[in-house]
């Protein structure tokens, strides 16, 4: 008789034990579990990461578009600080008109800050862009364009980095380590709370990361090759002739000066990207002729940008 | 004897209480999600929602980084979103969006975003304004790019209207193809 009620008296601490339980595991979750996420629906804990480090991959994929939106600012500012910009508002307007009307029709129609076009006054034959959406385009790459749709293959691919979010990809691993480690800090410590030093570090170094390459380097031979078949995939959205892409790097090829600072330098050789554009031309229309209203109206625009 | 007995029946009265509790809390849980449709929030600033899904179509609303919206519908591309303020329906990008709660900068505080108090604590550490400032701050030899930078940001010539995109693409003969952000 004792042991039976023993017995029972175990079966009922046991069940009030997992009652109690369940109950606490739910609020806890919820309540605690501050994680950065993206649009993946992943996310990370980041008390975790505060103290066992981030992953690479996790504080990779839980940098927001707002994250990337200060440090393209960064990233642009460092390109103006070593180009002049062009003054053309015939020029200027209708590269934006033509670069604005691309990105709306792109896998990321809209960036946390918006897109953003600009010249620079450079023979360069080049063109970045620095993430969240600011892409520069030099007057040597204006004078390397035929016409519109030619220079629409330079602005898609641009686009194609933004869209594709490359600009993090070239961020070195140990940033990651130090942007997880610091950011779990920062959020433990709360609003206005911790300190900052370390994170604004971390962002310099970031910044650095991506405008060397971009201006010395380019996306690399991968995200490169990305931007050029994706470029194809915007252009046909907006009705623009996906062939026009080999007449210009046949153009280009042309142009590029061994070793420059340029177009040469940061994307594959002309006669690589050709193959590439030519495999994932297979099955679409012959090409045709670009509409003379498309030469026109660039040519109008284009006048003062391409005069040597 | 019978105290013992009632206490012990007390106790399996309340275990049994507290299991069926949580249970009821997560069918109603189930039920509320059946009902309710995904939450999505706004992860760029002024985000439009249109009347069609197409970057060509007319803006109904625009909505603030951070704002929660309903989703309704998906196509490529595109979510069909029940907006709470003002309450009505419209078409969003994909992109726009995010499943993660975005959480607000102190002093960005927005009462439409029922976030609680451990979200709003936490809320934009990262890269942010007080960021760049600091940065700014620390690298002298970059503010004139700043200050060049936030003029051209600022300048209306380098946006595009709605009326402006379908003009320039009417006039250069440009179709409009299904996918993307038209």
């Amino acid at each position: 008789m004792n042991t039976l009620r023993r017995q029972r008296r175990m079966v009922v601490t046991l069940l009030l034990g997992v009652a109690v339980l369940v109950t606490l595991s739910q609020h806890s979750y919820s309540q605690f579990g501050i994680g950065l996420g993206d649009d993946d629906g992943f996310s990370v804990d980041i008390f975790q990461a505060g103290k066992t480090g981030m992953s690479l991959v996790e504080a990779r994929r839980s940098f927001t578009l707002k994250h990337e939106h200060y440090l393209g600012r960064a990233v642009a500012a460092n390109i103006l600080s070593k180009y002049t910009v062009y003054k053309d508002p015939a020029a200027n307007r209708y590269v934006t008109l033509l670069g604005q009307t691309i990105a709306a029709h792109s896998d990321m129609p809209q960036t946390f800050g918006g897109y953003l076009f600009i010249l620079l006054d450079s023979d360069e034959v080049n063109a970045f862009a620095a993430p969240g959406g600011i892409i520069f385009i030099t007057r040597g790459m204006l004078r390397a364009c035929e016409n519109e749709d030619q220079l629409a293959v330079v602005l898609a691919h641009e686009i194609a980095h933004v869209q594709g979010r490359h600009g993090i990809e070239l961020i070195k691993d140990s940033r990651w380590k130090k942007f997880g480690a610091n950011l779990g800090l920062l959020i433990v410590a709360g609003v206005d709370g911790g300190n900052l030093a370390p994170l604004v570090d971390v962002f310099g170094d970031m910044v650095k990361d991506i405008a060397n390459e971009i201006m010395t380097k380019g996306y690399g031979k991968k995200l490169e090759k990305q931007a050029d078949t994706d470029a194809l995939t915007i252009l046909m959205r907006v009705g623009y002739e996906p062939h026009e892409s080999i007449t210009l790097m046949q153009n280009m090829q042309e142009r590029f000066v061994k070793g420059k600072k340029d177009f040469a330098k940061t994307h594959p050789k002309p006669k690589d990207r050709i193959k590439t554009i030519g495999k994932a031309l297979k099955g679409e229309p012959e090409a045709s002729e670009v509409p003379a209203v498309r030469v026109s109206r660039f040519d109008a625009a284009m006048s003062q940008a391409r005069a040597q | 004897m019978m105290p013992r007995t009632v206490t012990h029946l007390w106790i399996t009265m309340i275990a049994i209480g507290l299991t069926a509790s949580v249970f009821a809390k997560k069918q109603a849980d189930k039920d509320i999600s059946k009902d309710a449709p995904p939450t999505m929030n706004v992860q760029v600033n002024d985000a439009a929602v249109r009347a069609a899904p197409s970057f060509l179509a007319e803006v109904a609303s625009t909505l603030g980084y951070g704002d929660p919206v309903g989703v309704l519908e998906k196509t490529e591309g595109w979510m069909k979103v029940q907006t709470h303020e003002p309450q009505a329906a419209g078409w969003m990008h994909a992109s726009a969006l995010t499943k993660t709660k975005i959480r607000l900068d102190a002093g960005e505080t927005d009462v439409n975003v029922q976030a609680s108090q451990e979200e709003l604590t936490a809320g934009g550490r990262g890269f942010n304004q007080e960021v760049e400032d600091k940065f700014r701050e620390e690298n002298e030899e970059l503010e004139a790019a700043y200050k060049l930078l936030d003029r051209l940001v600022k300048d209306p010539a380098g946006q595009v209207s709605r009326a402006e995109m379908i003009q320039f693409m009417h006039d250069g003969t440009l179709t409009d193809k299904p996918g993307g952000g038209q």
